[in-house]
Protein backbone atom coordinates (compact mmCIF):
# COMPACT_ATOMS: atom_id res chain seq x y z
CA UNK A 1 0.00 0.00 0.00
CA UNK A 2 2.57 2.63 1.03
CA UNK A 3 4.77 1.41 -1.93
CA UNK A 4 1.78 1.87 -4.09
CA UNK A 5 1.34 5.45 -2.54
CA UNK A 6 4.86 6.28 -2.86
CA UNK A 7 4.92 5.02 -6.69
CA UNK A 8 2.01 7.37 -7.60
CA UNK A 9 3.39 10.06 -5.99
CA UNK A 10 6.49 9.55 -7.69
CA UNK A 11 4.98 9.45 -10.96
CA UNK A 12 3.18 12.94 -10.04
CA UNK A 13 6.60 14.38 -9.10
CA UNK A 14 7.48 13.18 -12.72
CA UNK A 15 4.10 14.85 -14.69
CA UNK A 16 5.24 17.98 -13.07
CA UNK A 17 4.85 20.92 -15.59
CA UNK A 18 8.53 23.20 -16.60
CA UNK A 19 7.81 26.92 -14.63
CA UNK A 20 9.65 28.11 -17.44
CA UNK A 21 6.76 27.27 -20.09
CA UNK A 22 4.43 28.15 -17.35
CA UNK A 23 5.57 31.62 -17.16
CA UNK A 24 5.76 31.80 -21.12
CA UNK A 25 2.30 30.89 -21.52
CA UNK A 26 1.30 33.17 -18.70
CA UNK A 27 2.65 36.22 -20.84
CA UNK A 28 0.83 35.06 -23.93
CA UNK A 29 -2.00 34.55 -21.70
CA UNK A 30 -1.50 38.34 -20.99
CA UNK A 31 -0.93 39.44 -24.83
CA UNK A 32 -4.47 37.68 -25.86
CA UNK A 33 -6.29 39.05 -22.93
CA UNK A 34 -4.67 42.44 -24.17
CA UNK A 35 -6.09 41.63 -27.55
CA UNK A 36 -9.60 40.18 -27.06
CA UNK A 37 -10.43 42.58 -24.25
CA UNK A 38 -8.46 45.25 -24.62
CA UNK A 39 -5.16 46.64 -22.97
CA UNK A 40 -6.06 48.28 -19.58
CA UNK A 41 -5.54 52.07 -19.58
CA UNK A 42 -3.04 54.32 -17.36
CA UNK A 43 -5.81 55.37 -14.65
CA UNK A 44 -6.60 51.30 -14.51
CA UNK A 45 -2.93 50.12 -14.12
CA UNK A 46 -2.27 48.63 -10.79
CA UNK A 47 0.73 51.27 -9.78
CA UNK A 48 -1.85 54.22 -10.57
CA UNK A 49 -4.15 52.71 -8.37
CA UNK A 50 -1.48 52.05 -5.60
CA UNK A 51 -0.51 55.82 -6.24
CA UNK A 52 -3.78 57.36 -6.48
CA UNK A 53 -4.46 56.98 -2.95
CA UNK A 54 -1.84 58.90 -1.25
CA UNK A 55 -1.83 61.41 -4.27
CA UNK A 56 -5.26 62.09 -3.44
CA UNK A 57 -4.47 62.72 0.36
CA UNK A 58 -1.83 65.24 -0.12
CA UNK A 59 -4.09 67.02 -2.66
CA UNK A 60 -7.20 66.83 -0.19
CA UNK A 61 -4.49 67.73 3.24
CA UNK A 62 -3.20 70.70 0.83
CA UNK A 63 -6.99 71.79 -0.32
CA UNK A 64 -8.54 71.52 3.55
CA UNK A 65 -5.28 73.51 4.70
CA UNK A 66 -5.77 76.35 1.89
CA UNK A 67 -9.92 76.46 2.24
CA UNK A 68 -8.87 76.60 6.27
CA UNK A 69 -6.52 79.49 5.81
CA UNK A 70 -9.03 81.38 3.20
CA UNK A 71 -11.77 80.50 5.69
CA UNK A 72 -10.10 82.61 8.49
CA UNK A 73 -7.38 84.82 7.30
CA UNK A 74 -8.61 88.37 7.02
CA UNK A 75 -5.68 89.08 4.46
CA UNK A 76 -7.89 86.76 1.75
CA UNK A 77 -10.24 89.56 0.45
CA UNK A 78 -11.94 90.43 -2.64
CA UNK A 79 -9.43 90.09 -5.70
CA UNK A 80 -7.53 87.82 -3.94
CA UNK A 81 -6.57 84.08 -5.53
CA UNK A 82 -8.39 82.46 -2.52
CA UNK A 83 -11.57 84.68 -2.08
CA UNK A 84 -13.39 82.36 -4.61
CA UNK A 85 -12.76 79.56 -1.88
CA UNK A 86 -13.63 81.79 1.26
CA UNK A 87 -16.97 82.26 -0.37
CA UNK A 88 -17.59 78.67 -1.76
CA UNK A 89 -17.22 77.24 2.13
CA UNK A 90 -19.01 80.49 3.56
CA UNK A 91 -21.66 78.75 1.37
CA UNK A 92 -21.73 75.28 2.19
CA UNK A 93 -21.54 76.72 5.95
CA UNK A 94 -24.82 79.03 5.09
CA UNK A 95 -26.58 75.83 3.56
CA UNK A 96 -25.24 73.98 6.84
CA UNK A 97 -26.86 76.44 8.93
CA UNK A 98 -30.46 75.24 9.25
CA UNK A 99 -31.51 76.28 12.40
CA UNK A 100 -32.57 80.82 12.67
CA UNK A 101 -29.95 80.48 15.61
CA UNK A 102 -27.26 78.79 13.33
CA UNK A 103 -28.49 80.94 10.91
CA UNK A 104 -27.96 84.11 13.15
CA UNK A 105 -24.66 83.21 14.30
CA UNK A 106 -23.52 82.67 11.34
CA UNK A 107 -24.70 85.94 9.66
CA UNK A 108 -22.67 87.51 13.09
CA UNK A 109 -19.68 85.43 11.95
CA UNK A 110 -19.68 86.44 8.32
CA UNK A 111 -20.31 90.65 9.52
CA UNK A 112 -17.54 90.29 12.02
CA UNK A 113 -15.55 88.67 8.72
CA UNK A 114 -16.56 90.88 6.06
CA UNK A 115 -15.36 94.10 8.90
CA UNK A 116 -11.71 92.77 9.15
CA UNK A 117 -11.75 92.13 5.95
CA UNK A 118 -12.79 95.90 4.96
CA UNK A 119 -9.78 96.43 7.48
CA UNK A 120 -7.74 95.32 5.87
CA UNK A 121 -8.44 96.92 2.55
CA UNK A 122 -8.39 100.20 4.58
CA UNK A 123 -5.06 99.52 4.91
CA UNK A 124 -4.43 98.73 1.75
CA UNK A 125 -5.74 101.95 0.54
CA UNK A 126 -4.20 104.30 2.78
CA UNK A 127 -1.16 102.53 1.62
CA UNK A 128 -1.85 103.06 -2.37
CA UNK A 129 -4.24 105.94 -2.26
CA UNK A 130 -3.27 106.31 -6.04
CA UNK A 131 -4.74 102.59 -6.68
CA UNK A 132 -7.64 102.79 -7.84
CA UNK A 133 -8.50 99.08 -7.37
CA UNK A 134 -8.92 99.18 -3.53
CA UNK A 135 -11.16 101.69 -3.65
CA UNK A 136 -13.14 99.77 -6.04
CA UNK A 137 -12.61 96.71 -3.52
CA UNK A 138 -13.88 98.45 -0.32
CA UNK A 139 -16.95 99.48 -2.00
CA UNK A 140 -17.50 95.94 -2.67
CA UNK A 141 -16.86 95.28 0.93
CA UNK A 142 -19.75 98.09 1.60
CA UNK A 143 -22.13 95.77 -0.70
CA UNK A 144 -21.18 92.46 0.74
CA UNK A 145 -21.68 94.46 4.36
CA UNK A 146 -25.07 95.52 2.96
CA UNK A 147 -25.97 92.08 2.05
CA UNK A 148 -25.22 90.26 4.98
CA UNK A 149 -26.97 93.09 7.55
CA UNK A 150 -30.40 92.38 5.28
CA UNK A 151 -29.54 88.67 5.76
CA UNK A 152 -29.71 89.78 9.48
CA UNK A 153 -32.88 91.82 9.09
CA UNK A 154 -34.43 89.05 6.97
CA UNK A 155 -33.01 86.79 9.77
CA UNK A 156 -35.31 88.65 12.70
CA UNK A 157 -38.17 88.93 10.54
CA UNK A 158 -38.34 85.34 10.46
CA UNK A 159 -38.25 84.88 14.31
CA UNK A 160 -40.70 85.39 14.90
CA UNK A 161 -42.01 83.60 18.67
CA UNK A 162 -40.98 84.96 21.57
CA UNK A 163 -39.32 82.36 23.58
CA UNK A 164 -36.20 83.36 26.02
CA UNK A 165 -33.62 81.39 22.71
CA UNK A 166 -35.69 83.87 20.32
CA UNK A 167 -35.58 87.09 22.22
CA UNK A 168 -31.92 86.32 22.92
CA UNK A 169 -31.53 85.96 19.06
CA UNK A 170 -33.61 89.18 18.35
CA UNK A 171 -31.37 90.86 21.10
CA UNK A 172 -28.53 89.30 19.37
CA UNK A 173 -29.33 90.94 15.87
CA UNK A 174 -29.87 93.99 17.07
CA UNK A 175 -26.95 94.39 18.57
CA UNK A 176 -24.64 93.24 15.61
CA UNK A 177 -27.03 95.37 13.58
CA UNK A 178 -26.09 98.55 16.05
CA UNK A 179 -22.53 97.63 15.85
CA UNK A 180 -22.55 97.13 12.33
CA UNK A 181 -24.00 101.08 11.76
CA UNK A 182 -20.98 102.31 14.07
CA UNK A 183 -18.61 100.51 12.11
CA UNK A 184 -19.65 101.26 8.97
CA UNK A 185 -19.94 105.00 9.31
CA UNK A 186 -16.09 104.82 10.33
CA UNK A 187 -14.98 102.69 7.09
CA UNK A 188 -17.26 105.36 5.03
CA UNK A 189 -14.75 108.18 6.82
CA UNK A 190 -12.45 108.88 3.87
CA UNK A 191 -9.09 108.64 5.48
CA UNK A 192 -8.09 112.72 5.39
CA UNK A 193 -11.22 113.72 7.22
CA UNK A 194 -9.83 111.36 10.44
CA UNK A 195 -6.38 113.30 10.48
CA UNK A 196 -8.30 116.74 10.02
CA UNK A 197 -10.10 115.61 13.00
CA UNK A 198 -6.85 115.11 15.15
CA UNK A 199 -5.48 118.54 13.96
CA UNK A 200 -9.09 120.51 14.52
CA UNK A 201 -9.33 119.07 18.21
CA UNK A 202 -7.12 121.06 19.01
CA UNK A 203 -7.47 123.92 17.37
CA UNK A 204 -11.46 124.12 18.28
CA UNK A 205 -10.77 124.03 21.80
CA UNK A 206 -8.89 127.02 21.99
CA UNK A 207 -11.81 129.05 20.91
CA UNK A 208 -15.47 127.91 22.03
CA UNK A 209 -16.39 128.48 25.58
CA UNK A 210 -15.22 125.76 27.75
CA UNK A 211 -18.92 124.55 28.05
CA UNK A 212 -18.90 123.71 24.54
CA UNK A 213 -15.71 123.06 24.72
CA UNK A 214 -16.76 120.12 27.08
CA UNK A 215 -19.84 119.20 24.78
CA UNK A 216 -17.47 119.27 21.84
CA UNK A 217 -14.80 117.41 23.42
CA UNK A 218 -17.29 114.34 24.72
CA UNK A 219 -18.61 114.05 21.42
CA UNK A 220 -14.73 114.29 19.46
CA UNK A 221 -13.29 112.07 22.18
CA UNK A 222 -16.13 109.26 22.03
CA UNK A 223 -15.39 109.73 17.64
CA UNK A 224 -11.67 109.24 18.25
CA UNK A 225 -12.46 106.40 20.68
CA UNK A 226 -14.81 104.27 18.28
CA UNK A 227 -12.24 105.07 15.55
CA UNK A 228 -9.31 104.05 17.56
CA UNK A 229 -11.42 100.95 18.79
CA UNK A 230 -12.48 99.68 15.20
CA UNK A 231 -10.19 101.18 13.24
CA UNK A 232 -6.92 100.74 15.27
CA UNK A 233 -5.14 103.74 13.25
CA UNK A 234 -1.51 103.57 13.53
CA UNK A 235 -1.23 107.41 13.37
CA UNK A 236 -3.22 107.85 16.75
CA UNK A 237 -1.61 105.34 18.48
CA UNK A 238 1.60 106.81 17.87
CA UNK A 239 0.29 109.65 18.77
CA UNK A 240 -1.01 108.30 22.35
CA UNK A 241 2.28 106.65 22.91
CA UNK A 242 3.75 110.00 22.04
CA UNK A 243 1.49 111.78 24.44
CA UNK A 244 1.79 109.30 27.48
CA UNK A 245 5.73 109.47 27.29
CA UNK A 246 4.91 113.78 27.66
CA UNK A 247 2.52 113.38 30.54
CA UNK A 248 5.27 110.50 32.28
CA UNK A 249 7.75 113.77 31.65
CA UNK A 250 5.69 115.60 33.83
CA UNK A 251 4.98 113.85 36.39
CA UNK A 252 8.40 112.95 36.89
CA UNK A 253 8.46 116.76 36.99
CA UNK A 254 6.09 116.99 39.61
CA UNK A 255 7.39 114.27 41.73
CA UNK A 256 10.86 116.61 41.32
CA UNK A 257 9.06 119.70 42.48
CA UNK A 258 7.24 117.99 45.30
CA UNK A 259 9.09 118.95 48.59
CA UNK A 260 8.84 123.00 47.02
CA UNK A 261 4.97 122.49 46.42
CA UNK A 262 4.22 120.99 49.51
CA UNK A 263 5.07 124.45 50.98
CA UNK A 264 2.42 125.98 48.92
CA UNK A 265 -0.31 123.83 49.43
CA UNK A 266 -3.36 125.89 51.05
CA UNK A 267 -5.45 124.83 54.35
CA UNK A 268 -8.19 124.69 52.05
CA UNK A 269 -6.62 121.71 49.98
CA UNK A 270 -6.54 119.92 52.98
CA UNK A 271 -9.86 119.60 53.67
CA UNK A 272 -10.95 119.52 50.20
CA UNK A 273 -12.72 116.15 49.94
CA UNK A 274 -10.46 115.15 47.20
CA UNK A 275 -7.26 115.18 48.99
CA UNK A 276 -8.49 112.96 51.73
CA UNK A 277 -7.88 109.01 49.66
CA UNK A 278 -5.71 109.34 46.47
CA UNK A 279 -2.86 110.38 46.02
CA UNK A 280 -2.01 113.91 44.93
CA UNK A 281 0.51 116.36 43.65
CA UNK A 282 0.54 119.86 44.30
CA UNK A 283 1.74 122.05 41.93
CA UNK A 284 2.31 125.81 42.22
CA UNK A 285 0.62 127.45 39.22
CA UNK A 286 3.62 128.98 38.28
CA UNK A 287 4.70 125.77 37.05
CA UNK A 288 1.75 124.02 35.72
CA UNK A 289 2.42 124.00 31.96
CA UNK A 290 -0.54 125.63 29.80
CA UNK A 291 -1.81 122.66 28.88
CA UNK A 292 -1.36 119.21 31.15
CA UNK A 293 -1.82 115.74 28.99
CA UNK A 294 -4.47 113.35 30.89
CA UNK A 295 -2.23 109.77 31.26
CA UNK A 296 -4.14 107.10 30.63
CA UNK A 297 -4.33 104.59 33.13
CA UNK A 298 -2.55 101.85 32.52
CA UNK A 299 -5.14 99.32 34.50
CA UNK A 300 -8.12 100.80 33.08
CA UNK A 301 -7.41 99.82 29.58
CA UNK A 302 -9.94 96.76 28.90
CA UNK A 303 -8.77 94.35 27.27
CA UNK A 304 -11.11 94.38 24.15
CA UNK A 305 -9.73 97.67 22.77
CA UNK A 306 -6.03 98.04 22.63
CA UNK A 307 -4.66 101.64 23.19
CA UNK A 308 -8.19 102.71 24.51
CA UNK A 309 -8.69 104.17 27.79
CA UNK A 310 -12.25 102.77 29.39
CA UNK A 311 -13.07 105.41 31.29
CA UNK A 312 -11.24 108.08 33.11
CA UNK A 313 -12.38 110.98 35.52
CA UNK A 314 -10.01 113.59 35.72
CA UNK A 315 -10.39 116.72 38.17
CA UNK A 316 -9.21 119.93 38.31
CA UNK A 317 -9.34 122.23 41.01
CA UNK A 318 -7.39 125.55 42.33
CA UNK A 319 -7.58 127.24 45.20
CA UNK A 320 -9.00 130.19 44.02
CA UNK A 321 -10.80 129.28 41.35
CA UNK A 322 -13.34 126.28 41.67
CA UNK A 323 -13.39 124.98 38.04
CA UNK A 324 -16.10 122.94 37.17
CA UNK A 325 -15.43 118.57 38.15
CA UNK A 326 -15.76 117.03 34.95
CA UNK A 327 -15.91 113.49 34.34
CA UNK A 328 -15.23 112.15 30.97
CA UNK A 329 -13.99 109.84 28.84
CA UNK A 330 -10.28 110.67 27.26
CA UNK A 331 -7.77 108.99 25.31
CA UNK A 332 -4.43 108.93 24.92
CA UNK A 333 -5.16 111.87 22.82
CA UNK A 334 -7.52 114.10 24.93
CA UNK A 335 -5.96 117.00 26.31
CA UNK A 336 -7.42 119.14 29.52
CA UNK A 337 -6.10 122.95 29.20
CA UNK A 338 -5.94 125.80 32.01
CA UNK A 339 -7.09 128.48 31.54
CA UNK A 340 -4.43 130.99 31.24
CA UNK A 341 -6.14 133.61 33.39
CA UNK A 342 -5.14 131.62 36.52
CA UNK A 343 -2.47 133.35 38.08
CA UNK A 344 -2.15 131.94 41.67
CA UNK A 345 -3.47 129.32 43.90
CA UNK A 346 -2.52 125.61 43.83
CA UNK A 347 -3.84 123.13 41.44
CA UNK A 348 -4.20 119.49 42.09
CA UNK A 349 -5.47 116.93 39.70
CA UNK A 350 -5.79 113.26 39.70
CA UNK A 351 -6.51 110.60 37.65
CA UNK A 352 -9.25 107.51 38.61
CA UNK B 1 -15.21 41.35 -18.85
CA UNK B 2 -11.90 42.67 -19.55
CA UNK B 3 -11.33 44.94 -16.55
CA UNK B 4 -8.32 45.15 -14.38
CA UNK B 5 -10.29 42.84 -11.88
CA UNK B 6 -11.63 40.90 -14.71
CA UNK B 7 -8.03 40.10 -15.65
CA UNK B 8 -6.80 39.64 -12.18
CA UNK B 9 -9.33 36.68 -11.45
CA UNK B 10 -8.22 35.22 -15.07
CA UNK B 11 -4.46 35.13 -13.55
CA UNK B 12 -5.75 33.48 -10.30
CA UNK B 13 -7.83 30.95 -12.61
CA UNK B 14 -4.29 30.15 -13.97
CA UNK B 15 -2.25 29.95 -11.12
CA UNK B 16 -4.98 27.55 -9.37
CA UNK B 17 -5.40 25.52 -12.69
CA UNK B 18 -2.36 25.21 -14.44
CA UNK B 19 -0.53 22.53 -12.57
CA UNK B 20 -3.56 20.12 -12.84
CA UNK B 21 -4.41 20.27 -16.09
CA UNK B 22 -1.31 20.14 -17.12
CA UNK B 23 -0.81 17.03 -14.95
CA UNK B 24 -4.23 15.80 -16.47
CA UNK B 25 -2.95 16.66 -20.20
CA UNK B 26 0.18 14.65 -19.76
CA UNK B 27 -0.66 12.00 -18.59
CA UNK B 28 -3.31 11.35 -21.21
CA UNK B 29 -0.78 12.46 -23.76
CA UNK B 30 1.10 9.25 -22.12
CA UNK B 31 4.25 11.63 -20.92
CA UNK B 32 4.52 13.33 -24.43
CA UNK B 33 5.54 16.53 -23.25
CA UNK B 34 5.79 18.98 -26.03
CA UNK B 35 2.36 17.45 -27.39
CA UNK B 36 1.24 18.33 -23.59
CA UNK B 37 2.28 21.77 -23.95
CA UNK B 38 0.83 22.58 -27.07
CA UNK B 39 -2.71 21.29 -25.88
CA UNK B 40 -2.30 22.99 -22.35
CA UNK B 41 -1.99 26.47 -23.99
CA UNK B 42 -4.65 25.61 -26.20
CA UNK B 43 -6.75 24.85 -23.51
CA UNK B 44 -5.92 27.68 -21.74
CA UNK B 45 -6.44 29.98 -24.71
CA UNK B 46 -10.35 28.36 -25.31
CA UNK B 47 -10.78 29.22 -21.32
CA UNK B 48 -9.89 32.83 -21.69
CA UNK B 49 -12.24 32.97 -25.27
CA UNK B 50 -14.86 31.98 -22.79
CA UNK B 51 -14.05 33.28 -19.65
CA UNK B 52 -17.09 35.35 -20.02
CA UNK B 53 -19.14 32.11 -19.63
CA UNK B 54 -16.84 31.02 -16.39
CA UNK B 55 -19.39 30.64 -13.13
CA UNK B 56 -16.99 30.67 -10.25
CA UNK B 57 -19.74 29.67 -8.41
CA UNK B 58 -20.05 26.54 -10.15
CA UNK B 59 -17.05 24.62 -9.24
CA UNK B 60 -13.75 26.39 -10.13
CA UNK B 61 -12.04 23.29 -11.20
CA UNK B 62 -15.33 21.77 -13.34
CA UNK B 63 -15.37 23.77 -16.20
CA UNK B 64 -12.04 24.36 -17.20
CA UNK B 65 -11.01 19.93 -16.94
CA UNK B 66 -14.51 19.98 -19.05
CA UNK B 67 -12.49 21.80 -21.67
CA UNK B 68 -9.24 20.00 -21.48
CA UNK B 69 -10.84 16.63 -21.69
CA UNK B 70 -12.93 17.60 -24.63
CA UNK B 71 -10.07 19.22 -25.99
CA UNK B 72 -7.91 16.08 -25.48
CA UNK B 73 -10.23 14.24 -27.13
CA UNK B 74 -10.75 16.00 -29.90
CA UNK B 75 -6.89 16.08 -30.18
CA UNK B 76 -6.89 11.92 -30.31
CA UNK B 77 -9.60 12.41 -33.13
CA UNK B 78 -7.11 14.46 -35.39
CA UNK B 79 -4.07 11.87 -34.27
CA UNK B 80 -5.72 8.82 -35.14
CA UNK B 81 -7.36 10.49 -38.49
CA UNK B 82 -3.47 11.46 -39.09
CA UNK B 83 -2.24 7.83 -37.82
CA UNK B 84 -5.05 5.59 -40.16
CA UNK B 85 -3.50 7.54 -43.40
CA UNK B 86 -0.19 6.02 -43.05
CA UNK B 87 0.57 3.03 -44.48
CA UNK B 88 3.88 1.36 -45.50
CA UNK B 89 4.85 -0.98 -48.32
CA UNK B 90 5.99 -4.55 -48.16
CA UNK B 91 8.37 -6.70 -50.07
CA UNK B 92 5.78 -7.36 -53.18
CA UNK B 93 4.73 -3.37 -53.10
CA UNK B 94 1.20 -3.95 -51.21
CA UNK B 95 0.40 -1.26 -49.07
CA UNK B 96 0.30 -2.86 -45.43
CA UNK B 97 -1.17 -1.08 -42.69
CA UNK B 98 1.30 -1.41 -39.61
CA UNK B 99 0.24 -1.83 -35.91
CA UNK B 100 0.27 1.20 -34.79
CA UNK B 101 -1.25 0.18 -31.60
CA UNK B 102 2.10 -2.04 -30.66
CA UNK B 103 4.08 0.51 -31.83
CA UNK B 104 2.75 3.09 -29.90
CA UNK B 105 2.74 1.11 -26.65
CA UNK B 106 6.29 0.44 -26.81
CA UNK B 107 7.37 4.04 -27.67
CA UNK B 108 4.82 4.84 -24.78
CA UNK B 109 7.11 2.34 -22.30
CA UNK B 110 10.52 3.84 -23.34
CA UNK B 111 9.07 7.66 -22.91
CA UNK B 112 7.20 7.66 -19.89
CA UNK B 113 9.59 5.04 -17.78
CA UNK B 114 8.94 1.65 -17.01
CA UNK B 115 7.37 2.36 -13.63
CA UNK B 116 4.81 4.96 -15.28
CA UNK B 117 3.97 2.29 -17.76
CA UNK B 118 2.99 -0.17 -14.72
CA UNK B 119 1.46 2.21 -13.04
CA UNK B 120 -0.82 3.35 -15.85
CA UNK B 121 -1.17 -0.50 -16.52
CA UNK B 122 -2.85 -1.19 -13.19
CA UNK B 123 -4.95 2.11 -13.21
CA UNK B 124 -6.16 0.81 -17.23
CA UNK B 125 -7.35 -2.32 -15.17
CA UNK B 126 -10.34 0.20 -12.93
CA UNK B 127 -13.08 1.05 -13.69
CA UNK B 128 -13.56 4.31 -15.84
CA UNK B 129 -15.09 6.16 -12.02
CA UNK B 130 -12.46 4.60 -10.29
CA UNK B 131 -9.41 5.02 -12.52
CA UNK B 132 -11.01 8.96 -12.76
CA UNK B 133 -10.88 9.10 -9.45
CA UNK B 134 -7.59 7.80 -8.34
CA UNK B 135 -5.57 9.54 -11.23
CA UNK B 136 -7.50 13.20 -10.38
CA UNK B 137 -6.06 13.11 -6.94
CA UNK B 138 -3.41 11.20 -6.90
CA UNK B 139 -1.44 12.43 -10.13
CA UNK B 140 -3.39 15.40 -11.10
CA UNK B 141 -3.31 16.87 -7.62
CA UNK B 142 -7.10 17.68 -7.11
CA UNK B 143 -8.93 17.47 -3.86
CA UNK B 144 -11.92 15.57 -2.91
CA UNK B 145 -13.95 18.65 -2.85
CA UNK B 146 -13.12 19.49 -6.58
CA UNK B 147 -13.45 15.94 -7.56
CA UNK B 148 -16.80 15.70 -6.11
CA UNK B 149 -17.88 18.64 -8.28
CA UNK B 150 -16.46 17.18 -11.52
CA UNK B 151 -18.60 13.82 -10.52
CA UNK B 152 -21.21 15.48 -9.06
CA UNK B 153 -21.20 13.42 -6.08
CA UNK B 154 -20.32 14.22 -2.48
CA UNK B 155 -17.16 14.53 -0.90
CA UNK B 156 -17.91 11.64 1.07
CA UNK B 157 -18.30 9.16 -1.67
CA UNK B 158 -15.54 10.06 -3.08
CA UNK B 159 -13.33 9.45 -0.06
CA UNK B 160 -14.46 6.15 -0.10
CA UNK B 161 -14.48 5.66 -4.03
CA UNK B 162 -10.64 6.84 -3.58
CA UNK B 163 -9.99 4.44 -0.94
CA UNK B 164 -11.90 1.48 -2.44
CA UNK B 165 -10.10 2.26 -5.75
CA UNK B 166 -6.29 1.94 -4.34
CA UNK B 167 -7.57 -1.36 -2.47
CA UNK B 168 -8.10 -2.61 -5.73
CA UNK B 169 -5.20 -1.75 -7.13
CA UNK B 170 -3.28 -3.00 -4.24
CA UNK B 171 -4.55 -6.58 -5.05
CA UNK B 172 -3.64 -6.00 -8.83
CA UNK B 173 -0.33 -6.27 -7.66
Amino acid sequence: MIKLRYNLWKMKRGLRPDNRFKESLRQELERAWGKRYGSVPWFQMAWFRYALAPAMAVVLVVFAGTSAYAYTSPEVVEGTLLYPIKTAVEKVEEKLSVTPAMKTKFYIRQLDRRYEEAAVVEKKVKKTPDKPQNIVVKNKMIKKINQVENKLLEQKKVITSNTKSEVNLKAQIQSALKESEIKKRLITIPTTTLKVLDVEKIRVEEKVPEVIREKLEVIKTKEIEKIMREKENTLLRVNADNKRTSWEKIVERAKNLLPAVEKFMCKNCVTNRFATSTPKIFIPTSTIPSRILVKPTSTLVTPTYKNTIKVVTTTIRTSSTTLPTTSKIVTPTTTVSYPPKISSGTIYYRAY
Amino acid sequence: MGSPKDKKRFQQFYEANFDKVFRFVLFRVKGNREKAEDLVSEIFMKALEHFEDYDETRGKSAWLMMIARNHVISSWRDERITTVSLTTENEDGDQVEEDFHLINKAKEAVRTGQLDYEIRELIAKLSEEDAEIVTSHYLFGYSYKEIAEMQNMTEGAIKVAAHRAIKKLREFL
